[in-house]
């Protein structure tokens, strides 16, 4: 299965990297871009963590987002959906703000023959964040704070809040190529019975992201998180996708997906259909 | 205005955050100090007046506590274990390190009994799971004593899901003064990556043939959904209360109430309930907390727990408290009152179902029953003001009109007055064994002799096939159609009818008979004669080998009752092997004062659970097991009787762990049971079946995934092989004989000489009726003067023959006269050497062959004169028939092994699954057995691929011994003679 997967994802890669596109459109990272960054594709927690876009401005979207993990030789399997509402504001300068809530997530989840399902809300992030670069440069980055509100109507006995600390960077190599990606610490406290627990989960993701038209544009590249705890693990190294339409308005939809090859994470796949309207 | 903000923003967040700042035991995870909070709380504090003392705690063999067993074949406190009592109910956790059944460790409950007169144990164990795989349940590996006397007494214990240390489990058990049960809280805290089901339960497993499971719900009460693990969620349903009630003494009822919710969830079964939490995604780091008060009741039927359970909700979620309803039982419009227990007479009320038939099953909703006292009296506590029906039961169906009631206001008694049942007869019969001579043991049966269409009893639905149904299925006696009889007149309520009633005190003895029309309120007596007959010579014992009693798990059977039910039999040689236990019936035995006539080995029968072994090609692990072991030393105050824990492991490492607990250092029989037996609930699946044993295979390394396990030593010293002997019979089923009869016969083709012995496997006195089948044991032996050892090692050797019903003695006899039983020793036969062969029969085992079976090929086949019914009451009879060896082996290349047979003829089966062993017989009488014979609706339903023979009509030969015997096919097997016909030592013909 793993063998099989690395195939494809090793496909995927030759693809995007030998059909790049002979059109130019403008070489500046932030240029209306139809993905100024890596698409959040988190299963949930309301995009806590996630890099997004380098070079941010008024936006809104609304993500049906889907993960899956089915863990066959363990009698095991979950698959959680949702809805993740998002929205960025330019707060003037470099300065920007956003918010997100997934609101509702659907979880149905499988201990062998015993299964559950469960509806529930939540939880929300604020962040801030300031860019860097950008403009007629070829280079931009971002940094940012999030901070994970402890909204979340699935837990039952406990809370969980988090901070998490953002870097995110976009350098375009081709008027039609750009390299992006990201470095997150997200920190969590997870409160349990008077019990607390602190835990962290570095990111990193690298894609390259190509645009044969300036309404469209496709990524491709890969995401590494790990465990930094007392016994540190890796958690996935998963191979991730992104393709997006911008349309005229300011509307855009993309799709995202991720497929872990490794890590100790059990989540094989997660999948983003994102609707938005973005200020360019 | 940001001062507002601000301060909004703070209550926000700890809002936000008080669901888990709030410090509250171990839902953040089991830290080694935390204690769960006192569960339950809302019940309050009884008030009772209670001796100093009387609420304590303590370790079983420490201090002042020996070992405080409850009365009861299910109390099973070990030194060790804890004990909990306030002076109305006793409980006994057993200590971490005392794993057993499906739970990995201890820290169960193990004992839980009501203190007083004729009350005792009837719980096997209630362990917490959160999950269906062995994975999901909890271990715990510390426990820790609160001693808070005179308010309360607490035992925690600490642990994990077997499966994932990550998740903990913490359980407070807590005794309060006078209160009818435990108090339990379980803390489960996820601290594992994954979002997971956590479904928190405590686990019944009530075995199938002990208490049964009760829920009140529309549609339910007695009645569950069938069970199918792979879609669970099917049977999952919700519940106010969860109920038990015994089968058999010590009458004693107990229930489950959830103190944190008004309705606990889960499944319900006779072999298993789950009563719990509800099914939800459970976050990392996130906790489920469980409470719910366990009590305990005594006396009979289900109201003792259910009035428990209805006070205790009162208390907890603010319900009226439930009103109290009174009356009684008569036989008959005017009659006499109806005793209670017997007859299985009690009374359920329940809600009517809506619609036109407010009785129906399937739409009311059972509240509780009564069992009245011998009086015919009953009181009962039920929900107040409802308007409710009480049903009369007697004799397994429905036995009067319907009352309708309502309730009173809550605390009120209404009496509802004479209820009546219908009549019943009164049979008394006695059994001589000559006349004016009582027999001493004997067993009564009766049986329809114009068995009417439609359901025939049950017990509410369930353990259908008692017909008349005398006393609970698997209770004492009378237990289904069946009564002991000790020595003096049996009395017995009958409903009125047409009888045939036996009395039978084994194959070896004529049959008593007498065909009676009881109407209502007849009073009838009956003298049966059954006489014991010289069928078997002396010096050679008829062994059960494979035996159960109210101490295994699935058995409810009386220890009495028990004994009783091999001396009525006339099994002298019993190797006690309950389930996981080391018994030997001695109360019992001395309590009859039986020593000198009925000797029990102390054994076991190793009865792993837990699904754990993955065997290629199965989408579901196995459980390797169902091996007997005995003369075992028996250790009362060791957990599990010194049995080991046989969970998790091959049965090569188990036969490993009896060489030090042999009762004769050195000298022990291992034997593997029912190899092809079916799964149930995923287990008691026989060994060869469930490691995919293919007989046509060869038993060399690499043949064979089930080859090599077999050839393989796991604990390094015995191979999972080496097994001493095998059981060919396992109680009635022809189905199972046959199949095993096939495995036997490779295994021995294959070179692999192991004893086939013959035994009941019985659980109670109808469910494989004790003695069919038996091994009779060739070693000249006496059970007065029984060499233990000798005789082991005789059953080792073969010298033996299995049966359940003919004698067979078969010889090899030389010219020069010598003559050499079955044995697994290899021997040379002479030139001119013939075969000997003596069927004995009574009557009324019907036996009309003899088979000459040579390395698993009938060779020849004798008719012989003794099918043809007779009279039941009559002398046996013999026929010797002789063969040439030399015939009988002719073609034979190399060596060859010979078995014989007696009996009836072997229905034609065949193997159309292609895995080696038969499956299907010819179910559409077609003459011939093919695809046509498979139900196109379930392919996978043996019992009409290969059914049990059908009851012929009376005037069968066969009928007589199927009363006796249900579904028995008469047959006797002697072990092989092994034949060294190339003189070069003995090769089994098919070895590789």
């Amino acid at each position: 299965m793993r063998a099989a997967r690395t195939a494809v994802v090793a496909w995927a890669w030759a693809s995007a990297l030998t059909a790049a596109p002979a059109l130019a459109q403008a070489a500046a990272p932030c240029e209306a871009a139809a993905l100024p960054g890596p698409l959040p594709i988190g299963p949930e927690v309301a995009d806590f963590g996630e890099i997004g876009a380098v070079c941010p401005t008024d936006a809104i979207d609304a993500r049906l987002r889907g993960a899956a993990a089915i863990d066959t030789p363990d009698f095991y399997g979950n698959v959680a959906g949702g809805l993740t509402l998002r929205g960025v504001r330019r707060l003037g300068g470099r300065w920007s703000a956003s918010a997100a809530v997934d609101a509702p997530t659907f979880r149905f989840v499988a201990n062998a023959v015993v299964e559950s399902t469960g509806w529930s809300a939540g939880p929300a992030t604020l962040g801030v964040a300031r860019t860097f670069g950008g403009g007629a440069g070829r280079t931009a980055g971002l940094v940012g704070a999030q901070a994970l509100l402890p909204l979340e109507t699935a837990r039952r006995s406990s809370a969980r809040a988090g901070l998490a600390l953002v870097a995110g960077g976009r350098h375009a190599l081709r008027p039609w190529l750009a390299l992006q990606g990201g470095l997150a610490l997200p920190a969590t406290w997870t409160i349990s019975g008077g019990r607390g627990r602190a835990g962290l989960v570095p990111g990193l993701v690298a894609e390259a992201a190509l645009a044969p038209a300036a309404a469209f544009a496709f990524s491709v590249g890969a995401a590494l998180r790990g465990e930094a705890a007392r016994a540190p693990a890796l958690l996935a190294l998963a191979p991730r996708a992104a393709v997006a339409l911008r349309t005229r308005g300011g509307f855009v939809y993309a799709l995202a997906a991720e497929l872990a090859l490794a890590g100790a994470a059990r989540t094989d796949l997660v999948a983003a259909f994102t609707v938005g309207w973005r200020r360019f | 205005m940001i001062a507002h903000l601000r301060a909004l923003a703070v209550v926000a967040a700890v809002v936000a955050l008080a669901p888990g700042c709030k410090r509250r035991g171990c839902l953040g995870g089991d830290d080694g100090s935390c204690l769960p909070p006192p569960p339950c709380a809302a019940l309050g504090a009884p008030a009772c007046a209670l001796p100093p003392g009387a609420l304590r705690i303590g370790v079983v063999g420490r201090d002042a506590w020996a070992l405080p067993r409850s009365p009861g074949p299910k109390a099973v406190a070990a030194t060790g274990d804890f004990v909990l009592e306030n002076g109305r109910v006793r409980a006994v956790v057993d200590a971490p390190d005392h794993p057993q059944a499906v739970a990995p460790s201890g820290g169960t409950i193990l004992d839980l009994a009501p203190l007083g007169a004729g009350a005792g144990d009837q719980i096997g164990s209630v362990f917490q799971g959160a999950g269906l795989l062995p994975r999901d349940v909890a271990k715990y590996e510390s426990a820790e004593i609160l001693d808070r006397a005179p308010e309360h007494v607490a035992l925690v214990l600490r642990g994990h899901l077997e499966g994932d240390r990550r998740v903990t489990v913490v359980t407070r058990y807590e005794l309060r003064p006078c209160e009818a049960g435990l108090r339990v809280r379980s803390e489960v805290y996820n601290g594992a990556r994954d979002v997971n089901t956590l479904a928190l339960t405590d686990g019944f497993f009530w075995g199938d043939r002990g208490l049964l499971p009760f829920v009140p719900g529309r549609g339910q009460g007695f009645r569950h959904p069938e069970l199918d693990l792979l879609e669970l969620g099917k049977a999952w349903r919700d519940w106010p209360f969860l109920a038990a009630r015994a089968q058999a003494a010590p009458f004693v009822a107990y229930a489950q109430v959830r103190c944190d919710a008004r309705r606990g969830e889960g499944f319900n079964d006779p072999t298993l309930s789950a009563s719990g939490v509800g099914r939800v995604p459970t976050l990392p780091g996130d906790a489920i907390a469980f409470e719910r008060f366990l009590v305990v009741a005594p006396g009979a039927g289900l109201s003792p727990a259910v009035d428990e359970a209805l006070a205790a909700r009162a208390a907890l979620f603010d319900e009226p408290p439930p009103a109290r309803v009174r009356g009684r039982l008569l036989a008959g419009e005017g009659g006499a009152p109806f005793p209670g227990g017997a007859a299985a007479g009690a009374i359920l009320f329940y809600e009517p179902a809506p619609g036109a038939d407010p009785d129906a099953e399937a739409g009311r909703t059972p509240w509780s029953e009564a069992i009245p006292g011998p009086d015919g009296r009953f009181e009962l506590s039920l929900p107040p003001r409802r308007r409710l029906r009480a049903l009369p039961h007697a004799f397994g169906r429905p036995a009067g009109p319907a009352r309708e009631l309502v309730t009173g206001a809550s605390g009120t008694t209404t009496d509802v007055g004479d209820l009546v049942a219908l009549r019943p007869a009164r049979l008394v019969v006695t059994v001589e064994e000559r006349p004016g001579a009582p027999a001493d043991f004997a067993e009564i049966v009766l049986v329809p002799a114009d068995p009417g269409p439609g359901p025939g009893p049950s017990l509410y639905g369930l353990f259908p096939g008692c017909e008349p149904l005398l006393g609970a299925p698997h209770g004492g006696s009378p237990a289904c159609n069946r009564a002991l009889a000790v020595g003096a007149p049996v009395e017995l309520l009958v409903p009125p009818g047409r009888f045939f009633v036996y009395a039978t005190r084994g194959p070896f003895a004529t049959l008593g008979r007498a065909e009676v029309a009881l109407a209502a309120g007849d009073d009838r007596a009956l003298v049966l004669r059954a006489t014991r007959l010289p069928v078997v010579p002396p010096g050679v014992l008829g062994a059960d080998f494979h035996v159960h009693g109210a101490a295994s798990f699935d058995s409810s059977l009386p220890e009495i009752d028990r004994v009783v039910s091999f001396l009525a039999a006339g099994v002298d040689v019993v190797a006690a092997t309950d389930h996981d236990v080391v018994t030997d019936y001695a109360e019992a035995v001395a309590a009859l004062g039986v020593g000198d006539r009925l000797v029990v080995l102390p054994g076991v029968e190793t009865t792993p659970n837990i699904l754990y072994f993955d065997v290629p090609g199965e989408a579901f692990p196995k459980t390797l097991g169902h091996f007997n072991f005995w003369p075992l030393r028996r250790d009362p105050a060791l957990p599990r009787g010194g049995a080991p824990w046989d969970e998790l492991r091959e049965p090569g490492v188990t036969m490993d762990e009896m060489e030090a607990r042999w009762l004769f250092p050195g000298h022990g029989v291992r034997q593997m049971n029912h190899a092809w037996s079916e799964a149930k609930l995923g287990r008691d699946q026989g060994f060869l079946r469930a490691i995919g044993f293919d007989p046509r295979k060869p038993l060399a390394p690499g043949a064979s995934f089930a080859a090599d396990l077999l050839l393989r030593r796991p604990g390094g010293g015995r191979r999972n092989l080496d097994w001493d002997a095998q059981e060919v019979m396992t109680g009635t089923s022809r189905r199972e004989w046959m199949r095993s009869r096939g495995l036997w016969f490779a295994l021995l083709s294959q070179g692999q000489l192991r004893a086939g012995t013959a035994n009941s496997d019985t659980h109670s006195l109808a469910n494989e009726p004790a003695g069919y089948g038996r091994t009779l044991v060739f070693a000249e032996q006496r059970t007065s003067t029984l060499d233990v050892v000798a005789f082991d090692d005789a059953v080792k050797a073969g010298r033996i023959v299995g049966t359940n019903g003919p004698f067979l003695d078969a010889r090899v006899v030389a010219p020069d006269g010598g003559a050499r039983g079955p044995s697994l020793a290899a021997f040379a036969p002479a030139a001119g050497a013939e075969i000997v062969v003596t069927v004995t029969a009574v009557p009324w085992v019907p036996v009309s062959e003899v088979r000459f079976v040579v390395n698993g090929e009938v060779r020849r086949t004798e008719p012989v004169p003794l099918a043809d019914g007779g009279d039941p009451a009559g002398a046996d009879r013999s026929v010797t028939v002789r063969a040439p060896l030399a015939a009988l082996v002719g073609g034979v290349r190399g060596d060859a092994w010979l078995v014989v047979e007696a009996g009836l003829p072997l229905p034609a089966a065949a193997d159309l699954d292609d895995d080696g062993i038969a499956e299907t017989l010819d179910t559409n009488g077609d003459g011939s057995v093919d695809r046509r014979d498979v139900p196109a609706d379930d392919e996978d339903d043996e019992e009409r691929r290969f059914p049990a023979p059908a009851r012929p009509g009376p005037d069968d030969a066969r009928f007589h011994y199927d009363v006796v015997a249900p579904g028995a096919w008469p047959y006797a097997f002697t072990n092989p003679f092994v034949l060294d016909l190339d003189g070069g030592g003995w090769k089994g013909p098919g070895a590789p």
